[in-house]
């Protein structure tokens, strides 16, 4: 059996620049097999010399896997670094992402802030995709100003299919859009929480008011999936260092339902409490 | 991997001195770890001489069995960039020739062992651990001297063992009876017969009154509930007002969880040398108590709270584990009581809110 | 990987024993690797002196006693991309503050009371290999970052025999570790030269000494205030 420690050689096939400090990444392994990533899902990234950290998948479309980076730390800004053809080590997919079976024939709202929505994109990718065999669907996507605004240009062509809304902490001048935290879109949507399933990902903060505001509407706690961000070092249930209430978040989730978070000892910030 | 709970019933007698000889002939060919004196503590290293190791000691080893299985300092490979490439070493194969032999752990332990493989084990297997863990032979000894801080009666791990050794030793006046728990064990006997005589019956009598009498000094010293069955009042007691007393006395030092033999988290970090371009990934222990344990990229850390942290560890023994492994995690050794500088004790813990 | 031009670095002492760049002598091999990627343009000890007006990296050892010291460390600055406070005379004041613990105002200053520092490698004496990790860190553009670790943690990886329990006072509990316990496995009590742990609890320790019997300094007095003031954590 393979050695799940070791990384994969994979290649820098392409990127591009989302915001100032965020960069979609197309990686291939260099022996061309597939990295077969599940949306919502991660891998662990290293970057030879400087260290390894985990990533959401931000894009499975075509063969290269597609992740969107914020330079924060040592390994993004070394990541940052590199260019096309340059080598890094790929690990994973590890994971539960999102529950897609449990989408079909049902409304669907998204609720994303800031990089969040990186590792909900490949789930919108697969609902356009599908459009027919789901409900309703709305996005509602906060950042803190429009610059920094994920997939700009994408969010445009989703909004022939799904209805895209819009909200920024700070606009700037040619800003035409909502003004606000991402809490006050739901005053654009009209849902019947029986029937639709809500997805979030984004800062423990807005998950939290979002956790809240959705039971609050009424939504069931089977209802609400979250993607947490936990330090998932070895990717695989052992380093321990993902664990909340016990669970690993590296294999259990990241995605969970609201109702099993809320069945934990250990207190969870994101989910309203 | 020979874990598999099949119990060989056979019993042997060894004496004092043949048991050296034995010790001896396996040093030859493996690895000997075992009970040594360093300065006033027993740890747990290479025998260099038969004669250094401790067969009748107290307590236990300042660090646990975890120590060799997982060491505290591991690389787990090494890489180098020329030009556009990288090529990667395994460490593994470093270690896939190492021959080793525990001798004289006991029961808390033997037990830990079977509680790393759940954990090292499971959807994923540490190929590190196990490849170590199919390297090693394991000789218990059966505990008679318990000391203060032992309850391995309270969290069922001992001091009697009926598995997850490959052969156990236990003291029977000039003789040491010796119980087989695996082919792995046979197979050492098998092979140095001429050292072993069979088992009389009166020496299983002398080895479960020996139990007996380990158990009610156990007892004599600790009024305890079972560990396994406090899991409903520790989940009612999360948010008691006692943690928050614990944690003004906690320094977060972390000892507890390097003493401890379950204790198995880790981090990973990287050295690298930029004039040969060559980089190291290493495995280090970790502590759940240290303030950086949960840190993200983004710089939230979950787990701020000094009670959180202590929190972590206890309800990680005895409440996690049973979700995560189907059993509780402590093996009642009492290294952790034994090296709070502040006199944390998690008997005292676990006696208050499980009543 | 790093940059084509060597950065130039200057090393310098304040009040201070020069111990800690002895320490930099002692790196053996490794100093020649350092050699390699740094151009040491300024440095007594080592008897260089070129001619240069900016630095991109001062080292800075020892404290600051005197207004010539503070103009020196504000001329440093000044010409300088990146300082480092070298060991814990540097970092925290050390043995010069410990001395000065009850006068009021202090005249030990660290340097970071002084200029703005951008990293500190604390210690009594700093650790080589720490020293080495930090260098290679900068050059290579990683974040540096200190250990969690503490020294009491170290000290139980290897197995010593505990010194507090012998009722000698040692700081291990509560200050960062990453030196391997170098002091107490020598079977000197931790002083704690490398500063504060995370979230250090010095009531906790003081009560640990009490009940031991152990006296507690002025030094662990004056510590705890600051801390618990907040802020100025020496």
């Amino acid at each position: 059996m393979k050695n799940p420690y070791l990384p994969e050689l994979a290649r820098i096939i392409n990127f591009r620049d989302e915001t100032p400090d965020t960069r979609t990444f197309e990686i291939e392994p260099i022996s061309n097999d597939e990295i077969r990533g599940m949306p919502g899902q991660f891998v662990e990234v290293m970057v030879f010399g400087y260290g390894e950290a985990p990533f959401s998948i931000s894009g499975i479309r075509n063969h290269p896997i597609e992740l969107t980076v914020r330079r924060i730390g040592t390994v993004t800004n070394a990541l940052f670094k590199l260019s096309q053809g340059d080598i890094v080590g790929v690990r994973g997919p590890f994971g539960r992402g999102w529950p897609l079976e449990k989408l079909f024939n049902k409304n669907i709202l998204i609720i994303a802030g800031g990089i969040g929505l990186a590792p909900l994109r490949p789930l919108i990718h697969f609902i356009i995709n599908n459009r027919y065999r789901f409900g309703n669907v709305d996005l509602l996507y906060g950042a803190r100003t429009p610059e920094l605004l994920l997939y700009k240009d994408e969010l445009e062509r989703w909004s022939r299919e799904i209805n895209v809304h819009l909200t920024v902490d700070k606009p700037e001048p040619e800003w035409r859009g909502r003004v606000g935290v991402v809490t006050i879109l739901f005053d654009e949507i009209d849902i019947d929480p029986s029937s639709t399933i809500a997805l979030q990902c984004g800062p423990p903060i807005m998950m939290h008011f979002v956790t809240r505001k959705l039971r609050e509407l009424g939504f069931s706690d089977n209802n609400i999936y979250l993607s947490l961000e936990r330090l998932m070092k070895c990717g695989m249930g052992m380093c321990g260092k993902c664990t909340v209430s016990g669970t690993y978040v590296c294999l259990n989730g990241p995605v969970f339902q609201c109702r099993e978070i809320r069945g934990f000892i250990e207190r969870v910030p994101e989910i309203g409490e | 991997m020979s874990i598999s709970g099949v119990k060989l019933l056979r019993s042997y007698l060894i004496t004092k001195s043949n048991l050296y000889e034995l010790l001896e002939r396996i040093s030859e060919r493996n690895k000997l770890y075992a009970p040594l004196r360093h300065g006033d503590q027993v740890v747990l290293d290479l025998a260099k001489s038969i004669n250094d190791i401790l067969i009748d000691y107290i307590g236990h080893s300042t660090l646990p069995l975890k120590k060799i299985l997982i060491p505290p300092r591991e690389i787990l490979y090494e890489y180098w960039i020329e030009k556009k490439s990288v090529t990667i070493n395994d460490n593994l194969d470093k270690i896939a020739s190492e021959r080793i032999v525990i001798f004289g752990i006991r029961a808390c332990d033997i037990k830990s062992i079977e509680i790393l493989d759940k954990v090292f084990l499971r959807e994923f297997h540490d190929p590190y651990y196990k490849k170590r863990r199919e390297n090693t032979v394991i000789i218990g000894l059966t505990c008679v001297s318990p000391d203060k801080n032992c309850f391995c009666y309270f969290t069922r791990s001992g001091p009697e063992i009926t598995s997850g050794y490959d052969l156990l030793l236990t003291k029977i006046n000039e003789h040491y009876l010796v119980d087989v728990g695996s082919e792995k064990g046979e197979s050492i006997i098998i092979s140095n017969k001429e050292l072993f005589s069979d088992a009389t019956p009166e020496s299983l009598e002398v080895k479960a009154r020996i139990v007996k009498e380990t158990i009610i000094k156990i007892k004599d010293k600790n009024d305890l509930p079972f560990f396994n069955e406090v899991y409903d009042q520790l989940v009612k007691r999360f948010d008691s007002r006692e943690w928050k007393e614990i944690s003004s006395l906690c320094l977060s030092c972390g000892k507890c969880n390097f003493v401890c033999p379950t204790c198995t988290c880790f981090d990973i970090i990287d050295e690298f040398d930029p004039i040969r371009n060559r980089g190291k990934r290493i495995r280090v222990w970790d502590s759940c108590h240290f303030l950086s344990f949960t840190r993200v990229a983004s710089g939230e850390i979950f787990r701020k709270d000094r009670s959180s942290r202590i929190k972590q560890r206890i309800y990680h023994k005895i409440v996690y584990s049973v979700n995560d492994i189907g059993t509780i995690s402590c093996t009642g050794c009492g290294r952790c009581i034994e090296v709070c500088p502040v006199g944390i004790d998690i008997r005292e813990i676990v006696r208050n809110l499980a009543r | 990987m790093i940059p084509k031009q060597k950065p130039r670095v200057g090393i310098f002492n304040l009040s201070s024993c020069e111990g800690c760049i002895v320490q930099i002598l002692n790196l053996g091999e490794k100093l020649l690797d350092l050699l390699k990627l740094f151009n040491i343009v300024d440095c007594r000890v080592l008897g260089v002196k070129e001619d240069y007006n900016k630095l991109d990296i001062a080292i800075i050892e020892g404290c600051v006693m005197s207004f010539e010291e503070e103009v020196k460390a504000r001329e440093i600055r000044e010409r300088s991309e990146i300082v480092i406070a070298l060991g814990d005379c540097a970092v925290s004041g050390n043995i010069n503050f410990m001395k000065d613990i009850t006068n009021k105002p202090h005249k030990s200053k660290p340097l970071s009371e002084v200029i703005k520092v951008d990293h500190e490698i604390p210690g009594c004496p700093i650790s080589s290999e720490e020293f080495y990790r930090v260098l290679i860190d900068i050059l290579m553009g990683k974040k540096i970052t200190k250990k969690s670790i503490t020294v009491c943690s170290e000290c139980v990886l290897r197995e010593n025999n505990c010194l507090l329990e012998k009722g000698v006072p040692c700081l291990g509990p509560i200050t960062r570790g990453d030196c391997n316990a170098i002091c107490p496995s020598n079977n000197r009590p931790c002083f704690g030269c490398r500063g504060l742990a995370d979230d250090a609890n010095i009531d906790a320790l003081i009560k640990a000494f009490r009940d031991r019997n152990i006296p507690i300094s002025q030094y662990l007095i004056a510590l705890n205030q600051m801390k618990h003031k907040g802020g100025e954590e020496r």
